[in-house]
């Protein structure tokens, strides 16, 4: 976002001498500290001035708006450097310095989802969506405890890794609840679309689920692409339609057609838009519980 | 990445949390669960080794700085003072953090850059070109889509433009030791950084914003 001020006057160059290289703050004009934006977020400000920025911050609105967008944009440079791979023995040495570092807790007994679903187990599903109604229930330490867990879950939803290595991901708390027991997270495969992937994270019940997808094309004017559920002896039926996005990713939200414990297939083609009774095209990808092809 | 020589009693269950995402697994660091942060080291462990690799031009100190940032989130760090950043944004700003602080330790006084600085963007075949692996071998990295991306939008820029963030990035100057370096006045360096900035985050941005958000079906 470009900003008036002295902005227009500084877009080009100026030549040795001139005006940048006036002191800040103190000469004939004041240097506007949005200009101060890029250098902060390269970290390329002196101490003081980053002082002077870092208490100019809070007072600025379009400073603190435009600076989380600039600095995720430098966080990329790294990928511009040739990847290089540290040595093996490093990652053996980070679990020999954390299994002796005094400032860590003993090794854990099981893996995050163990340990939220042995929190999340002896709570009611009302801990996570608040049932209505006036009665009050007795809290328990348990559900007090994971209601923290989600909590923080929740909270850390909030922050998106933008740019991640292993592409789109479901929302936290949906993922979560998917890997506990009663969910279940479907990793949906096929030949039909070359390098893509999809999963479908359902909550407990199948109350939520979201599929996410990752390498699908985007696919033709006119097009889209249409998920569909199975049950044994039916025929296949629509989850609903979705896009994705220039990379070929998508993160959408299903309503489930069919009971979460009945589905024993699910598949993405490719249909005219916006959407099909029942599938014409390929299945694109597919899951069933043993692997077979999806029968239609 | 990493795939052979890994801890035994905890490789699978590190496995099984590969498609979790970056929240599950600071998560789980935060309930101390090692195959958490395994899972997370396995996914970014190159990023941040390039970086540091690069800013310290020595493997040996850079995978010490490595060890010390994953040590730094396995402590949770990572959960409670991101500020914003994303998990892989925060292990990138404490590597070069830490790593501006070695190189000056190790030479005060001397600003000079690690290692001469990146030209592949000029070339139009700079996303063919190769990193190498621990072993030294080395491996293609062209279908790396992140990477052709910022490579391609740094090649935008104006060859000072570019070398002006390349030194205030990846060897931790500030913009005064840019210009003594380069025998600039302050002002250049700060119009030459600030353009180049804004010029990186016009091309970068759309598909920053466009990432997850052009998904249908919400």
């Amino acid at each position: 976002m470009m900003h008036a001020t002295l902005n227009d006057r500084f877009h080009d160059e100026p030549p040795p001498g001139e005006p940048f290289d006036r002191p800040i703050g103190g000469g004939a004009f004041e240097e506007p500290l949005h200009d101060w934006l890029e250098a902060y977020a390269l970290g390329a400000l002196d101490a003081d001035d980053r002082e002077r920025f870092e208490e100019h911050l809070p007072t600025c609105d379009l400073c603190r708006a435009d600076l989380s967008a600039h600095v995720r944009m430098v966080d990329l440079l790294t990928y511009s450097l040739p990847p290089e791979r540290p040595a093996e023995g490093a990652r053996q040495r980070l679990v020999a310095t954390i299994r002796s570092d005094a400032a860590s807790p003993p090794p854990p007994r099981s893996t995050p989802a163990q340990e939220l679903a042995a929190v999340l187990r002896s709570v009611p599903p009302a801990a996570a969506r608040p049932a209505p109604g006036p009665a009050r229930r007795q809290v328990r330490p348990s559900a007090l405890l994971a209601g923290a867990a989600l909590a923080l879950l929740l909270g850390l939803g909030a922050v998106v890794g933008l740019w991640s290595v292993t592409g789109p991901h479901a929302s936290p708390e949906v993922e979560l609840l998917a890997r506990l027991p009663g969910g279940r997270v479907l990793s949906l495969v096929g030949t039909g679309a070359p390098g893509a992937a999809a999963t479908l994270f359902v909550v407990t019940g199948g109350s939520r689920a979201e599929l996410v997808v990752d390498g699908l094309p985007p696919p033709p004017a006119g097009r889209v692409y249409q998920l569909w559920f199975g049950e044994p002896g039916q025929p296949l039926r629509s989850g609903g339609v979705f896009g994705v996005n220039s990379r070929g990713d998508g993160l959408v939200r299903v309503a489930l057609p069919v009971p979460l414990d009945r589905v024993a297939a699910v598949a993405i083609t490719q249909e005219a838009a916006p959407g099909v009774r029942a599938p014409t095209g390929v299945h694109l990808l597919d899951w069933t519980p043993n692997g077979a092809p999806v029968s239609k | 990445m990493g795939d052979s020589g890994h801890d035994s009693a905890a490789d699978g269950t590190a496995d099984d949390l590969r498609s979790a995402s970056d929240e599950m697994l600071l998560l789980g660091i935060r309930m101390r669960d090692e195959t958490a942060l395994l899972a997370l080291y396995d996914r970014y462990s190159e990023l941040v080794f390039t970086l540091a690799a690069r800013m310290l031009d020595d493997r040996e100190a850079a995978e010490g700085l490595l060890e010390e940032v994953f040590l730094r989130c396995w402590r949770g760090a990572a959960s409670s003072d991101r500020a914003g950043r994303t998990v892989p944004g925060w292990l990138l700003g404490q590597a070069r953090s830490r790593a501006i602080e070695l190189r000056r330790e190790r030479a005060p006084g001397d600003r000079s850059p690690a290692r001469a600085v990146v030209r592949e963007a000029d070339s139009p075949d700079a996303t063919e070109s190769a990193g190498a692996s621990g072993d030294g071998q080395a491996r293609p990295a062209a279908d790396d889509p992140e990477r052709t991306l910022v490579v391609r939008a740094l090649a935008e820029l104006s060859p000072p433009q570019r070398e002006a963030i390349e030194l205030a990035y990846f060897d931790g100057l500030t913009q005064a030791e840019v210009a003594a370096r380069l025998g600039l006045s302050i002002g250049t360096v700060k119009v030459r950084l600030r353009d180049g900035v804004r010029r990186l985050r016009a091309l970068l941005g759309p598909t920053l914003d466009g990432h997850r958000a052009g998904a249908g079906g919400r």
